[in-house]
């Protein structure tokens, strides 16, 4: 109860005096009572025998000071109410101040004009209810934060007596008003965000010289060299593998494809690619209309940007990324990952050739080591129970029981 | 100063160091951990969400946290930065395509206000692989020389986490540098 002191001076900023005076002496009435009912309670109690006639003055009581609270709550919320939307009124009558405000000449100002308050007392700002410039709105503010805690300290305390009901609505009122008033300070009166000055100037000050400078040198530096191994941002990628083909039918030789090898296939259009050896790691990237067979790789298949293709492989993990409408043929050793993906498909391996089982062997893939997981898909992008629409398994009807026949040898 | 020797001491009685495992995904971050600890590498699944690994290793207890790097989940990283001692970002050196995504990512985290203090070990990872690029080349790409890092404690290690190379002269390098920073030793 003492906790409200502060809110005579608060309250005089809207209402009348005669207003206040009223809401002040009911909560003075509310706290009597409410003591009073607490004193009986605790009679009641001790009198043991006397118990029932206690109870019923007890909820007599309790429904006194729940009214009592409803009514100075309701009177009090719809105060701060006004306020808060008197404030913003306010502010949009004179919009020049407050875009200042926002500046730091504003802040400064404000800060001053925080440090003289204090000794003209507090009854003075209250006297001028339209206080000027943010100094007002931030003064006025604080203040509906002091009112909004009392509130909230006062419906803690109601809990004694309050309805289920009523507590909840309370307590709901009480944090609607605290998120107007916090959004109506952040419009108004931003507080400044607490920082260590001299290091945001010295990063902002690296950024600023860096602006067009140091830093777009180093990249192209940086790029510059990753161009001298590669070539343009596609070719960037360098590194063994084929790329930028259309229309064409490769068969990758056992030079290129090496079990310490990564191998890249990426930018093809229309192409059959073959690559009936053991390899480090495979990655397919913006094939279009693609076949890829693709023997045993020890690490991982990384797959992204693929469109209406056919991927056979095995592998001991795969990865995927954006793609749509692609067919897999697939031994993985874990549940294929997907991500930004959909119209993908997933069914066993289908390959086989005279050396598949040696090359499975020497990529650990043989079939007492690991068990296929091609069906444990789990999508990045849909994390219900249900199935995720990205995805589904191809009816033994439509699988290519042929894609052995593909990966034959010529 | 007070409250930062009491820290300090704390600290100094368990030698604890926490490390924060982060890269692109399939950069073998997941490897690393497990090689290093001496686990079997070749049942290793994609990471969906994070594993953490409590090692003793040279009188050091390290609280490793491997996060998952899949793009989906980058985004929850930064639940992860707070009292982080060392950054290990792994690259996968082999991916040329995605350097510049690497590069970007790894900016993004050494602006975090959180992981202002820590370390930062680059693992160029995938050495086994031929078209692997070395640690230089690497560095070079993701801008280590820059200006943005002088103030940063830090150090790239060409690694295999197939074949477990380098990956103890990174770890040595993070454990002594953090131990020479927080704890005062040497």
């Amino acid at each position: 109860m003492e906790g409200n002191k502060d809110e005579p001076a608060a309250g005089q900023h809207s209402s009348g005096d005669q207003e206040e005076l009223r809401r002040q002496q009911a909560h003075l009435n509310f706290s009597a009572s409410h003591q009073a009912r607490q004193a009986a309670r605790h009679q009641a109690s001790n009198n043991g025998g006397e118990g029932d006639v206690g109870n019923d003055d007890e909820a007599r009581h309790n429904e006194e000071s729940a009214a009592l609270f409803n009514e100075t709550f309701t009177a009090d919320t719809q105060d701060i109410t006004n306020t808060l939307d008197r404030l913003v009124a306010e502010s949009k009558q004179r919009p020049s101040q407050t875009a200042a405000g926002t500046g730091l000449a504003g802040a400064r100002h404000a800060h001053g004009e925080a440090k003289a308050l204090p000794g003209k007392g507090h009854s003075d700002t209250s006297a001028a209810p339209a206080v000027d410039g943010e100094s007002g709105v931030r003064e006025e503010l604080d203040v509906l934060v002091d009112r909004v805690k009392g509130l909230r300290k006062r419906t803690a305390e109601a809990t004694l007596f309050l309805t289920v009901y009523d507590l909840r609505r309370a307590q709901e009122e009480v944090g609607r008003l605290w998120a107007s008033v916090e959004s109506t300070r952040a419009e108004l009166a931003p507080r400044k965000r607490f920082a260590f000055r001299s290091k945001a100037k010295a990063k902002g000050r690296d950024a600023r010289r860096g602006g067009g400078g140091i830093p777009a040198r180093e990249e192209g530096l940086a790029r510059k060299r990753v161009d001298e191994t590669g070539g343009g941002e596609k070719e960037a990628e360098g590194g063994p593998g084929i790329r930028g083909m259309k229309g064409r039918e490769v068969d990758v030789s056992a030079e290129d494809a090496d079990k310490d090898k990564d191998f890249n296939v990426a930018d093809l259009d229309d192409c059959k690619v073959t690559i009936l050896h053991v390899l480090g790691a495979l990655r397919l990237r913006r094939l279009t209309s693609c076949r890829v067979v693709c023997g045993p790789v020890r690490g991982p298949i990384y797959v992204e940007g693929c469109r209406n293709c056919v991927i056979v492989t095995a592998g001991r993990q795969l990865r995927i990324h954006e793609s749509r409408h692609v067919d897999f043929y697939v031994l993985v050793a874990s549940g294929p990952i997907i991500e930004d993906c959909s119209g993908l498909r997933f069914a066993p391996a289908g390959l086989r050739y005279p050396e598949y089982q040696h090359h499975l062997q020497a990529a650990g893939l043989e079939e007492d080591a690991v068990t296929n997981a091609w069906a444990d898909v789990k999508d990045f992008k849909w994390h219900r129970a249900q199935q995720s629409p990205n995805w589904t398994v191809i009816p033994d009807s439509e699988r290519e029981s042929d894609s052995l026949a593909m990966a034959a040898p010529k | 100063m007070g409250l930062l020797s009491i820290l300090k001491k704390v600290k100094q009685k368990e030698k604890e160091v926490r490390l924060l495992i982060l890269g692109l995904d399939n950069a073998g971050k997941t490897t690393i951990v497990k090689k290093f600890n001496g686990d079997d590498i070749n049942a290793i699944e994609p990471t969906l969400g994070f594993n953490i690994k409590t090692m003793e290793y040279k009188g050091y207890q390290l609280n490793v946290w491997d996060v998952g790097g899949q793009q989906t989940i980058r985004s929850y990283w930064r639940n992860y930065f707070e009292q982080t001692d060392g950054l290990i970002w792994v690259v996968d050196s082999a991916d040329r395509g995605r350097l510049q995504d690497c590069k970007r990512e790894l900016h993004d985290l050494l602006g975090q206000e959180k992981l202002a203090g820590a370390s930062l070990l680059v693992f160029a990872n995938k050495q086994d692989l031929v078209g692997a690029l070395g640690a230089a080349e690497i560095a070079q790409v993701l801008g280590l020389e820059s200006k943005q890092f002088a103030n940063r404690h830090w150090s790239i290690v060409a690694c295999s986490a197939v074949t477990g190379e380098g990956l103890a002269q990174g770890v040595d390098w993070m454990v002594s540098d953090i131990g020479a920073r927080i704890f005062m030793m040497s």
